[in-house]
């Protein structure tokens, strides 16, 4: 293993109080194998979903977290629980702000019901360009959930000032807007990242400048390889 | 689908979504010693070579319709490496996939680079100012972005069949333009992707939406593990991570 300093990539002023988040997308529910919009309807993990979890937790076994965060809803609460295992020193905090998309009307339904009764906002929602002001009735567009979350991360950076490794546990909605938040990206770029189930992705300070952030891995399950095989 | 084409269905732009597979060279001596490189016609190091084969075997399965390449060595001998194990295959060398031209400054320590230009090198560090960069006798980021552009361009529209998958091989630099112009993002963004060598990156398209390429796998050195320098897995706050970050 190379020894190599980091510091002495950018020079003599690195940032000293350089930030990793550590993104986990929640494991497999009935709904994500199903086609349908779970939203903030409180679905739980199916057997395949908390053995991925476990898969996970063994992965991230000599990981240390300074802070833990959760959605509140269930399926993201089980996954950071199995993550840290009964880690005695560590309490996961959980935040209704990491929430999926409040899909309204259409809580727990299939999308081929939304587009069966409603085609025209169906089309406004599953293509890209016109999704960002999508509201389903009686629940959020991805602008609502692109402010809430982004409350979330000001928080967040606000609570933990200096250097530390916090592991966020939460949906493919929510952390799509906050790694697009982080990286500074548009609103209509969060799309482009797909989060599949127990997935770990690294976004870390940049070495000098502060609330500069870079990925440095995106959607990786390779801890789900040989289980997948058994399957 | 029952009309696809009605204004109440959604379009599908991309019936037959391409994938786009992104490998960044194995290591080279400048990597190690923090150089600049760029058009400088580095080597692998051993380790880099085995990078190299260990990236190739990861991909020995992966059905591949094209291969490009930035002509430059580093990241041909890892285009080759991947190739070895499809023999139908040739690699399309493109010079616009090469790393950024440092003019002046190709193959300098960085130090000794921000000696020599302490504003130059601040702006360069700095990933809000780096876009007005141009290297003193070579180029400035926006070339660099125009030229990766155009490579980007000739691959879509000559594999437009549809469902083909393509390999690239190249640079930090030039893989952050390619995924950047993939995924519809301005100039200044691609410098929030770090690619460590030999890395896997997957990119597949969207079927609703045009040029809608989609960030499926980024920076996966999986298949190093045991061979180092760029391990992912074990991250702390308190040790400093062994992987590799360019400037």
């Amino acid at each position: 293993m190379s020894t190599l300093s980091q510091s002495n990539v950018f020079g003599a002023h690195p940032n000293p109080n350089r930030r990793t988040i550590i993104l986990v997308r929640h494991g497999e529910t009935q709904g994500n194998i199903g086609g349908r919009l779970q939203g903030q309807f409180d679905a739980s993990l199916t057997d395949k979903g908390v053995r991925q979890t476990q898969a996970l937790s063994r992965r991230l076994a000599n990981t240390d977290f300074n802070a833990v965060y959760a959605s509140d809803l269930q399926r993201a609460v089980h996954t950071a629980q199995s993550i840290l295992n009964n880690r005695s020193n560590i309490e996961i905090q959980l935040r209704s702000e990491l929430r999926e998309l409040h899909y309204g009307a259409y809580e727990n339904t299939s999308w081929s019901v939304l587009q069966n009764e409603d085609p025209p906002f169906f089309r406004r929602f599953i293509e890209w360009d016109t999704r960002t002001n999508a509201r389903f009735p009686g629940g959020e567009s991805t602008t609502d959930l692109w402010q809430r979350v982004g409350n979330f991360a000001n928080e967040l950076l606000t609570n933990h000032p200096e250097e530390a490794t916090i592991l966020i546990v939460a949906h493919g909605g929510s952390l799509q807007a906050l790694l697009a938040q982080l990286l500074a990206l548009r609103i209509a770029d969060q799309w482009r990242f797909q989060f599949d189930n127990t997935s770990v992705s690294i976004i870390k300070e940049h070495p000098v400048a502060p609330l500069v952030w870079q990925l440095g891995l995106f959607n990786d399950t390779s801890h789900l390889e040989s289980f997948n095989s058994h399957e | 689908m029952s009309d696809r084409y009605s204004t109440n269905t959604p379009r599908i732009f991309n019936p037959s979504p391409r994938t786009i597979i992104m490998v960044r060279h194995g290591e080279t001596e400048g990597n190690l010693d923090d150089k600049s490189q760029g058009h400088f016609d580095a080597q692998l190091t051993e380790r880099g070579r085995i990078q190299a084969r260990a990236v190739a075997e990861r991909l020995s399965d992966t059905h591949f319709d094209a291969v490009y390449s930035s002509d430059l060595q580093r990241a041909f001998d890892t285009a080759k490496a991947i190739i070895a194990h499809h023999p139908e295959l040739q690699v399309h060398t493109r010079s616009q996939l090469r790393e950024y031209h440092f003019g002046d400054y190709e193959d300098k320590d960085w130090d000794s680079v921000g000696d020599a230009d302490a504003d130059l090198y601040k702006r360069w560090k700095n990933l809000n100012t780096r876009a007005s960069i141009k290297f003193p006798g070579g180029e400035s980021m926006l070339d660099a972005w125009e030229r990766v552009g155009r490579v980007v361009e000739e691959i879509l529209t000559t594999h437009h069949k549809g469902n083909e998958s393509l390999l690239v091989v190249g640079h930090g630099g030039s893989l952050q333009a390619v995924l950047a112009r993939l995924m519809n993002l301005r100039i200044t963004d691609q410098w929030g992707f770090v690619f460590n060598n030999t890395s896997v990156t997957v990119l597949h398209e969207h079927l609703y939406t045009p040029n809608g390429w989609r960030m499926v796998q980024f920076n996966d050195t999986s298949h190093l593990n045991g061979i180092g320098f760029t391990d992912n897995r074990h991250v702390t706050a308190r040790k400093p991570l062994h992987h590799h970050h360019r400037p």
